[in-house]
């Protein structure tokens, strides 16, 4: 090659070197080819950077065409009835811009699940969304008696914050026992006694869809051992939509938590223990034959237990939903927190004795409920039906108590009390609507709570739970518990 | 031809080249994204989140109106249009749009319904 012809830019180089091959040449290629490379990096940055904003944006529009599903689902139950309910819908719509929302309804417990999809070009966002009915009247006294028309007796250290509606007999004060003591009386609000109050109507249909649910999916899975089921840390979630069927009890113990936001339903023939630090997190359907147990600091939420009889107790916090078929205790130090719904919904007439008892000495809240007892209030009142609901002297409730029967009302509530009668029992006599010993105040709970959606007393719907957005908070936080105790 | 000067360039004239092409290079780069999309990346995530915050404020309101206001952000006057309509007994329509005063350019779109039912 010919030094002259060739690339020489540099004299000093050509004269430091004998072999003029063209360093220089190589160093300037080698500056083109990094400032190339740095051009594209620059320019594939650009472009990635700019798609990314835009899914920045496309990921906010998914997020509220999710909501917008939401909304058209509450909107659409309203328009139901009972039987359509049950069967769940799914409605869906597809916009400009590649835009897209779907909603699928179905029943969950004593409530409806939503699942709502929201979809904007390549984003998607979904929401998994309990609703509830939306308020109902009959929540906004203190104390609502809709069984026979007898007088609500105050007696005791009683003090009732808040409006009542009563039957025709009003509200009068009585010595409980004739004993002498200087008893504090206090009835703060209204007294409605015109028109009297009715009981609640309930949707059965949605409950016994969710039953029929559990059935076919408990006889669709064989029972996987006739062992006792030991779920401790080194347990985890098989796979998606599981089902576990054990013809045995089952202890679930463990430090790690279990947060799935997948379905899992879990059988058990024997008795289901929770216990330890487990805390489980997600759509977890727990359904015994017997008894089940939450203790300890165990900590439930978004979790559907069912059993015949069901007890949390120790340190155990609680959000899901409770169903008792039978008995449902809350004791010791447990707490139940919003949107808990403890639920005893045994059938009409059977020989066991249904109860709720709130035993608690820390605060609870939520919604509680007897839905059992129904029939003549002679019948309610005979000693082998004497299914109620027990709020204990050192209990209590923030939020909503009905009781499709008998309730014994010693301790704190701060919400509203619905109730056939309100009954003290002193064998032999017993007391038909009194109210002892206790303080009930509308005005100190001043959230609002979705109620159970078997209960038909709104075409409102409203959300009671968030089960999977990261952006949005319940519809009303949890109470904090700085306050002192009841 | 023969070169009669054969001083050339040194090494730090080729890389002071080189790196003033670089910064050129880099800056065409940037324009030449932009121009792709014809949106400031900073500003298409100031409107995003404008438009989200109007949304929210709509959401928290029992009753949200429509409304049309301006709001200096990122060094930029946007103009921020709420449009808000009842659909139905129970449903509302928000629509929000932010665009960019100087040149009215639509930087942000958001719609969503808020279910808010007439009767109890």
């Amino acid at each position: 090659m010919d030094d002259r012809g060739s690339w020489r830019l540099m004299n000093r180089t050509v004269q430091a070197h004998t072999n003029e091959q063209g360093t220089v040449f190589w160093a300037v290629l080698a500056v083109l080819l990094v400032t190339s490379l740095l051009f594209s990096s620059v320019v594939l940055y650009g472009a990635w950077h700019q798609s990314q904003n835009r899914l920045f944006l496309y990921r906010i529009q998914a997020r509220y065409l999710a909501e917008a599903a939401l909304a058209q689902a509450q909107a659409h139950l309203g328009s139901l009835d009972a039987s359509e309910l049950a069967r769940g819908i799914t409605i869906s719509d597809s916009l400009p811009h590649n835009q897209r929302w779907s909603a699928t309804v179905s029943p969950w417990g004593c409530y409806l699940r939503t699942l709502c999809t929201g979809s904007s070009h390549q984003t998607t966002y979904s929401i998994d969304a309990l609703l509830g009915r939306g308020p109902s009247s009959a929540f906004n006294f203190s104390l609502r008696l809709f069984g026979p028309p007898y007088p609500l007796v105050v007696a005791g250290q009683t003090r009732i914050a808040g409006d009542v509606n009563v039957g025709p007999g009003g509200v009068t004060s009585g010595q409980y026992r004739g004993r002498e003591r200087q008893d504090t009386i206090l009835v703060a609000g209204r007294t409605v006694t015109d028109p009297p109050p009715q009981p609640i109507p309930f949707d059965w249909e949605t409950l016994n869809r969710f039953t029929e649910w559990l059935d076919e999916t408990r006889d669709q899975n064989s029972a996987q051992s006739d062992r006792t089921l030991i779920i401790d840390d080194a347990w985890e979630v098989a796979s998606a939509d599981s089902v576990i069927v054990v013809d045995a009890p089952v202890v679930i113990s463990r430090a790690r938590p279990l947060m799935s936001t997948r379905p899992l339903v879990l059988f058990a023939t024997g008795p289901v223990t929770i216990s330890g630090s487990t805390r489980i997190d997600g759509r977890w359907v727990i359904r015994s034959d017997r008894t089940i147990t939450v203790k300890d600091a165990a900590d439930l939420a978004g979790v559907v237990l069912w059993a015949p009889h069901i007890e949390i107790s120790g340190r155990a916090r609680f959000s899901g939903q409770a169903i008792a078929d039978t008995l449902l205790e809350v004791r010791d130090q447990a707490r139940t927190i919003f949107p808990a719904l403890l639920w005893v919904a045994g059938q009409s007439g059977r020989s066991s004795k249904p109860a709720l008892k709130l035993e608690s000495t820390k605060w609870c809240e939520g919604v509680a409920g007897i839905s059992a007892i129904t029939g003549p209030w002679e019948w309610m009142l005979a000693a082998e039906n004497s299914g109620q609901l027990l709020l204990d002297p050192q209990s209590g409730w923030r939020g909503y108590l009905y009781v499709n029967g008998k309730a014994v009302i010693r301790g704190i509530v701060a919400g509203s009390v619905n109730a056939e009668l309100l009954v003290v029992e002193d064998p032999p006599t017993t007391y038909l609507n009194w109210l002892l010993d206790a303080k009930v105040s509308r005005p100190a709970w001043q959230g609002s709570t979705a109620l159970p959606a078997i209960m038909n007393c709104s075409q409102r719907w409203e959300v009671a739970e968030y089960l999977e957005t990261q952006d949005r908070d319940s519809k009303v936080e949890s109470s904090s518990y700085n306050e002192a105790e009841p | 031809m023969a070169l009669s000067n054969e001083n050339g360039f040194t090494l730090v004239e080729v890389l002071v080249a080189a790196a003033l092409f670089l910064t050129v290079f880099m800056t065409l780069a940037a324009l030449f994204a932009q121009a792709t999309t014809g949106f400031s990346g900073t500003q298409l995530i100031a409107a995003s989140m404008l438009a989200q915050a109007e949304i929210e404020e709509a959401v928290r309101s029992d009753g949200p109106e429509s409304r049309l206001w301006t709001e200096q952000s990122n060094r930029v006057l946007w103009e921020i249009d709420r449009t808000v309509e009842r659909t139905s007994a129970d449903l509302l329509d928000i629509h929000v749009t932010v665009k960019r005063v100087s040149d009215g350019k639509v930087y942000a779109s958001l719609w969503t319904q808020l279910y808010r039912p007439t009767v109890l």
